[in-house]
């Protein structure tokens, strides 16, 4: 399945992506786009037969580890990074 | 000088931490506007943990196996107190409010961290010209890339402005940046290390390594950061309590793996590897070729994981929490987020972000996802059976030396290509380490990977030591003297 990439497929990306794109930009997407995935549909073809791995294979064990559960930080250290604030509030765009 | 020297001269009082930390300081200041390898150096910082370090050596204590060792840190790593910003304008203000625990572990041990490293935008490319704050430059010829991501620490230690430096690679972001640049770099066993405050970009892949010039320095940091206890969920901390020590290069077998020696490598690599065959053949060594038929898929398989775990990782860059402001007035919150990490993120990130968010979306996460999932799987099988017949795998770290700045640029995927031989092993999560070997076409370094088997970190430091003992590493401890 080779997909043609346009530039309504771009911009529903961008969408699902939360990016706003120039018009240039969208233009340079679709022949990037289209050149990048000609080149990975060998991924298609050569891997048709393989097994599909299940969602936990990893390259890891997890095991668990239990640690205290103890603050190691202030809020204030996450409160002094907020760009819109008002005092330790985070000001947001409105809801409604 | 070597890390160790630096060390015993600073315990013995023979020099002191402050007057090391001055000296790498000098040598930034006369050569970083050449090579733009740093985004921020901490001088007062730097210079009152050396005064703390040497308090410490004059009341009688011991600071640590790198007692006033100065340590550039990539600039995708949390050092407390300093700047983070991935290079990236939507982390424009971000100071990071902790120390990641390879961070804090080379503190303790005495080290002292000067300053952050330049980087390709959310370590997303392999020249670092995708820095939001313009490229960094190879030291051995200022008209050329130093490779990627990790350019700035590679450029940083090729050039002598610190001796050691904490990179992150999730496809050969460490190891290009050896090679381009002429040092040592390392990739250790998925796990091995924590990633605890390192920036999340493809975290089923990606591990923090390190740069040195030579191997003897890169055992020492490896030694300080590995095995960490930390958050991180993927730590491997109760292995290997006595590790294998490395037994030497004679009766080992090494497999030279064939693919990587196909069309597109250059001939001036080519000559490198095989001098590096007649040294390790005369270390007692045997050298074979070895095939790995599903190599070819591995680029592909690699970019499809690794953006569709970043699409998902960089969906928290929303100029709410930190970082870039987003915009007040936005009529809904969709608008807000689009339009920050519209203006915030550059060319490569939105690639690779929409690349992802393509690749995981309903109708082409079967055709694409699952099957670079499903060729990951393959790859690590038959890398992992390859060092079942063999101690140790052989390959160039790039097909080529380093470009010419701008050469790359206007073409994505030809840079992609530049990885081709180092993503194999960040899929099987197996131990990597390029040596610079010799030198290329125009006299540029040439690196060649040696890989190991998972947890064989210390063979494959401890091959290197042994190579470079016996003269087969040509640039080892050469840096670049730019002043």
């Amino acid at each position: 399945m080779q997909v043609k990439v346009d530039e309504e497929l771009v911009r529903h990306i961008a969408s699902l992506s939360r990016i706003k794109l120039s018009d240039e930009e969208v233009k340079a997407l679709v022949e990037q786009f289209n050149s990048i995935l000609s080149y990975f549909s060998k991924i298609q073809s050569e891997s048709s037969d393989l097994p599909i791995p299940s969602p936990m294979d990893r390259l890891v064990d997890l095991t668990n580890v239990y640690r205290c559960d103890e603050p190691r930080r202030s809020e204030t250290d996450f409160t002094t990074l907020f760009p819109n604030k008002e005092g330790r509030y985070i000001k947001a765009p409105k809801i409604v | 000088m070597k890390v160790a020297d630096v060390v015993k001269s600073v315990k013995s009082g023979e020099k002191s931490a402050v007057e090391v930390v001055q000296e790498y300081l000098g040598v930034i200041k006369r050569v970083d506007p050449k090579v733009h390898a740093f985004l921020y150096v901490d001088e007062a910082g730097s210079l009152s943990r050396a005064r703390e370090i040497d308090e410490e050596i004059k009341s009688g204590r011991d600071p640590g196996p790198l007692a006033g060792v100065p340590v550039a840190v990539k600039d995708n790593i949390a050092v407390k107190g300093m700047p983070l910003t991935c290079a990236s304008r939507i982390l424009e203000g971000y100071v990071s409010p902790y120390d990641a625990t390879a961070v804090s572990r080379l503190k303790a041990a005495g080290a002292i961290v000067i300053g952050k490293t330049n980087l390709d935008e959310f370590a997303m490319g392999s020249s670092t010209e995708y820095s939001a704050f313009g490229p960094s430059k190879n030291p051995r010829d200022l008209s050329r890339v130093p490779g990627g991501s990790s350019g700035g620490s590679g450029a940083a230690v090729a050039s002598g402005m610190v001796p050691l430096a904490l990179g992150s690679d999730t496809g050969g972001s460490v190891r290009c940046p050896a090679s381009f640049t002429g040092v040592y770099g390392l990739k250790p066993t998925y796990g091995l290390v924590s990633r605890y405050g390192l920036v999340s970009f493809a975290n089923s892949i990606e591990v923090i390594g390190g740069f040195s010039a030579w191997a003897e320095d890169l055992s020492l940091l490896f030694s300080v950061i590995r095995n960490t206890d930390s958050p991180d969920p993927m730590d491997q901390t109760t292995v290997f309590s006595s590790p294998l020590a490395f037994p030497g290069l004679r009766g080992i077998r090494v497999g030279l793996i064939k693919e990587t020696l196909a069309e597109g490598t250059s001939e001036d690599v080519i000559s490198v590897i095989d001098r590096l065959i007649s040294k390790l053949v005369e270390a007692g060594a045997t050298v074979e070729e070895v095939s790995l038929p599903s190599l070819e898929l591995a680029l592909p398989s690699y970019y499809l994981l690794a953006c569709a775990e970043a699409s998902s990782n960089l969906a928290r860059y929303d100029g709410i929490r930190y970082g870039k402001p987003c915009p007040l007035e936005a009529r809904n919150w969709n608008e807000a987020f689009s339009e920050v990490r519209g203006t915030g993120f550059g060319p490569e990130v939105k690639r690779r972000i929409m690349m992802g968010s393509f690749v995981l979306s309903s109708g082409y996460y079967d055709a694409y996802y699952l099957k670079a999932a499903a060729a990951r799987k393959k790859i690590r099988e038959e890398v992992l059976k390859a060092l079942k017949g063999y101690q140790l795998l052989m390959a160039p770290t790039n097909p080529v030396v380093a470009p010419k700045l701008g050469e790359k640029t206007s073409d994505p995927l030809s840079m992609y290509m530049l990885d081709l031989d180092t993503v194999p092993f960040n899929l099987a999560g197996v131990p990597a380490l390029s040596l610079p070997a010799g030198k290329g076409a125009y006299g540029l370094p040439v690196g060649v990977q040696l890989v190991g088997a998972p947890l064989m970190d210390d063979w494959v430091i401890g091959a290197a030591k042994e190579l470079e003992g016996m003269g087969a590493v040509e640039l080892a401890g050469e840096v670049a003297r730019l002043e």
